[in-house]
């Protein structure tokens, strides 16, 4: 942190514009609005006791999403009650043992389709993919940090990244694919 | 020789390698000239970028309420 700042006043000006990407983060590990608030909370004021080591230059946006990330998995989630459990080593297993990504036939949804899904379905699809594979994607497709500050926010190798990724939009294809075959959305009908 | 699912398979990780600003220059320039003579690599390409903004655009996306940036700040006052 700068030496010429007040604490409090580089707390406000730089850390808290990003609160409504870290409530949308924390919305999406935990699929609850006050949980997700209590995350967010916890965060800051683990942000603000630990800001003497922020270091000037650093990306405020990153740090604060790091200190989040680790704030779920080291506390947050032993306690919470109503957040679904998941074997995490589970389910990296079972993803990660797969040498090839299994795409939909369709990898890359048609564009009239893809337009004609709608938001909800597209934030239940998101919802339903496993958490390491959902956490990707919002902190890529949404939030837009490179492959290097997501490796770093959830410590894991930079070619883990990229494979996860891969999967994790294959599988958020996948679940579209089947959204819009349930509302008789197909390529066919767009065709006619 | 590759299956025509394989390729695709490939041509959708290029493309998105390449959205991603993941390509090495020389890869990079390899796709761009792939671009320009694979009908395949334009369309996917297309696709994706399609996808990627409608995404973003329908996504629901939660907003910290006011009462949560005020009960922050006053906490850390105290």
């Amino acid at each position: 942190m700068p030496i010429d700042i007040n604490k409090h006043e580089f707390f406000e000006k730089e850390l808290l514009k990003h609160i409504d990407a870290l409530h949308n983060f924390a919305f999406y590990l935990t699929h609850h609005e006050e949980e997700a608030d209590d995350l967010v909370q916890e965060t800051y004021y683990k942000a603000f006791k630990h800001l003497d080591y922020f270091e000037d230059g650093t990306n405020s946006k990153a740090w604060l999403f790091k200190i989040l990330k680790n704030n779920f998995i080291n506390e947050y989630r032993r306690k919470s009650r109503s957040l679904k459990r998941v074997d995490f080593e589970e389910v990296l297993r079972e993803f990660d043992d797969e040498e090839d990504i299994d795409l939909p036939d369709e990898i890359a949804l048609n564009p009239d389709v893809a337009s004609l899904i709608l938001g909800d379905e597209i934030t239940e699809a998101l919802k339903s993919i496993p958490l390491d594979y959902r956490s990707l994607i919002v902190l890529s497709d949404l939030e837009d940090f490179t492959y290097e500050e997501i490796a770093k926010i959830l410590d894991i190798p930079l070619g883990t990244v990229r494979s996860r990724l891969h999967r994790a939009r294959a599988m958020l294809k996948k679940k579209l694919h089947v959204y819009a075959k349930g509302l008789g959305i197909n390529e066919k009908h767009n065709k006619n | 020789m590759k299956s025509p699912t394989n390729e695709k398979k490939q041509i959708y990780q290029q493309v998105n390698l390449y959205l991603d600003n993941q390509l090495e220059d020389t890869e990079r320039n390899q796709f761009l000239s792939n671009l320009e003579n694979n009908s395949h690599y334009s369309q996917m390409l297309h696709q994706e970028k399609h996808f990627r903004s409608l995404f973003k655009e329908k996504l629901t996306r939660t907003t910290a309420h006011p009462n949560l940036v005020e009960n922050i700040k006053n906490k850390l006052k105290n």
